[in-house]
């Protein structure tokens, strides 16, 4: 094991910077890649020069998109005095899931943590303050950690003098608990029964 | 609850290691060094996801090996089976499996199996630091709410980031806003985590006289009081004391690089006969009023739980009589089970007046993979 031709280690080496996937684990990867037929290889190194290539961030709401502005933001059937605030595109997805939403959305970028030296400035705050012409309402949609309620509350302060109406999701206990401390809460019904905030 | 088979994978010093327990008292007895207190150790661990000896979790690995493994087969009051599985790696960290559903969060888990531990170091309990006593609180209270553990979490995570803010803002001015927005979290999860203190410590303090007057066998008056650093304020919302406190204390906490306000600042005064315990007590009295803390913290649990919790008293003898130990397990009614060590089995042989039966344990060191198992009924009802 210890005499891997230099570029299989270098396979290895790159498969092990994913999040997820430990050092064998890699090594298994660049194991079945270096078997597989070629096109299989070619495939999946064009598939990542692809997706680095065409999907960008949309210039309004900041989600992965191929199209600028995104079909979402671009969706005139969806409503435009609503955007609910994600941290990350991911959350998008699992939000368009529920199907109980037909608002926009805004990518703020992460969470205010002074421990990872993450202010304010950091996040995508000064781009949404410039999309609010028009909105009504501000869902709240960050993950139920201190530092998404911390930085939920930081921007309702925020908000709120401007006249808009702002939720968040409702604050049950956190999702995919098991056990006694859950309660089966789906982002579907956090989203039916958000709250307002003071 | 009941531990019925303990196993063990690289834990410290026991190569491989599977263990049958039953009802009552298991003394375990071996020389310094042996592995009796490793025994505490796993079910500890199994029960809380941590050791009371280290915080560091790669110390536990026997030797070189990658990895250790406890498992535990328990069954609940209630006749549920609650199979526990712990395993620690060096490369992939801890991994927490109840009966075959894979947990990614411990604290959903804690308190399923409630344990008591005594062990030398909580005798210094009504002496030591507050930060003693609040921990002692934060162990039993998250072991029977896990409400009150999630907001402990979310708490002690918000106060570090806090102070990260305060210490930066003695570099370059600060958002206001910023600050007020985690001591806005700080308030909602401190107050829940004060308010459930404040509420079980008036309990605690009821067992807790009681149990100190049968062991002491004197009517003395014991009484616990909550010293909060928040306090209750006639007519004003706890929330809003809060926070006229943060905004009264701000400058001095910036100045200070620190939150001094909150639970994390919060104190048990120990009262025997309305004098101070910490002052006043003699070392009798400390002894006897840690028993009654635990018993307390024992009866609690299991008020809460309904469950009793499992106890481990660790190497406590030296410190305490025969007739002590045997006064204070048969304090409780309803035992569930035991587990004692000791360098001296016949030091428990003197137990006579005990209630409960009671198995013994050797425990080896003479070979690193092996250990011995004797599990022998004396069944020592009556006397």
């Amino acid at each position: 094991m210890t005499s891997l031709p230099p570029a299989l280690q270098e396979l290895a080496a790159a498969l092990g910077r994913l999040p997820g996937i430990g050092r064998k684990t890699a090594t298994r990867l660049a194991f079945f890649i270096l078997n597989a037929p070629r096109e299989e290889g070619e495939i999946l190194a064009r598939a990542i020069m692809k997706v680095k290539a065409e999907v960008k961030r949309c210039s309004r709401c900041f989600n992965f998109t191929e199209s600028d502005p995104c079909h979402i933001c671009s969706d005139e059937r969806r409503n435009h005095k609503l955007i609910c605030l994600v941290e990350d595109s991911q959350t998008i997805l699992l939000i368009e899931k529920t199907n109980e939403y037909r608002g926009l959305y805004h990518v703020l970028g992460g969470v205010i943590s002074p421990l990872d030296g993450i202010g304010p400035e950091a996040l995508r705050i000064k781009e949404l303050l410039g999309r609010l012409e028009g909105v009504e309402e501000v869902i709240l949609a960050l993950t139920p950690s201190t530092e998404g309620e911390a930085t939920s509350i930081y921007l309702a302060k925020l908000l709120k003098p401007q006249g808009i109406r702002i939720t968040r999701l409702a604050r049950g206990i956190p999702l995919g608990s098991s056990l006694e401390f859950v309660d089966e809460l789906t982002l579907g019904k956090a989203l039916q029964s958000r709250s307002e905030m003071n | 609850m009941q531990l019925a088979r303990l196993s063990l994978l690289n834990f410290r010093n026991y190569r491989e290691a599977n263990i049958h327990f039953f009802d009552g008292v298991h003394v375990i007895y071996g020389e310094n060094g042996a592995g009796k207190t490793t025994i505490l150790e796993a079910i500890h661990y199994l029960a809380l996801t941590k050791s009371f000896r280290t915080a560091v979790d790669k110390h536990l690995i026997f030797d070189k090996e990658k990895m250790f493994r406890i498992q535990g087969d328990f069954t609940n009051r209630q006749g549920q089976a609650i199979h526990t599985t712990i395993a620690y790696s060096r490369d992939s960290g801890k991994h927490l499996t109840a009966n075959g559903q894979k947990l990614q969060k411990f604290s959903e888990y804690i308190g399923e199996v409630p344990v008591v531990l005594l062990h030398p170091a909580d005798l210094s309990l009504s002496q030591g630091s507050p930060q003693q006593r609040r921990r002692f609180l934060d162990i039993l209270l998250s072991q029977s709410s896990k409400l009150y553990l999630h907001h402990l979490i979310q708490y002690n995570r918000s106060l570090k980031q806090r102070n990260q803010l305060l210490l930066k803002s003695q570099e370059a001015p600060l958002d206001p806003q910023l600050l007020i927005s985690w001591e806005e979290n700080l308030i909602h999860h401190g107050a829940e985590i004060i308010r459930k203190r404040q509420e079980s410590v008036v309990r605690l303090s009821e067992l807790v006289k009681s149990f100190y007057g049968q062991l002491s066998r004197k009517a003395d008056q014991v009484k616990i009081i909550y010293q909060r650093s928040v306090p209750e304020q006639k007519g004003e919302d706890l929330h809003d004391t809060y926070r006229r406190l943060f905004a009264e204390k701000r400058s001095r906490e910036q100045a200070y690089g620190s939150t001094i306000i909150g639970p994390h600042r919060d104190d048990l005064l120990f009262l025997i006969n309305g004098r101070p315990a910490k002052a006043y007590a003699s070392q009798g009295e400390h002894k006897t009023f840690v028993i009654a803390l635990k018993l307390g913290e024992f009866q609690h649990l299991e008020q809460q739980r309904d469950q009793a919790p499992i106890l481990l008293f660790d190497d406590i003898f030296g410190e305490l009589d025969a007739g002590r130990i045997e006064e204070m397990l048969n304090q409780l009614s309803d035992i569930g089970q035991v587990f004692v060590t000791t360098t001296s089995r016949n030091f428990f042989d003197k137990i006579s007046h005990f209630k409960h039966t009671t198995h013994y344990y050797a425990v080896q060191n003479g070979t690193i993979d092996y250990q011995t198992e004797t599990p022998e009924n004396r069944g020592m009802q009556g006397a």
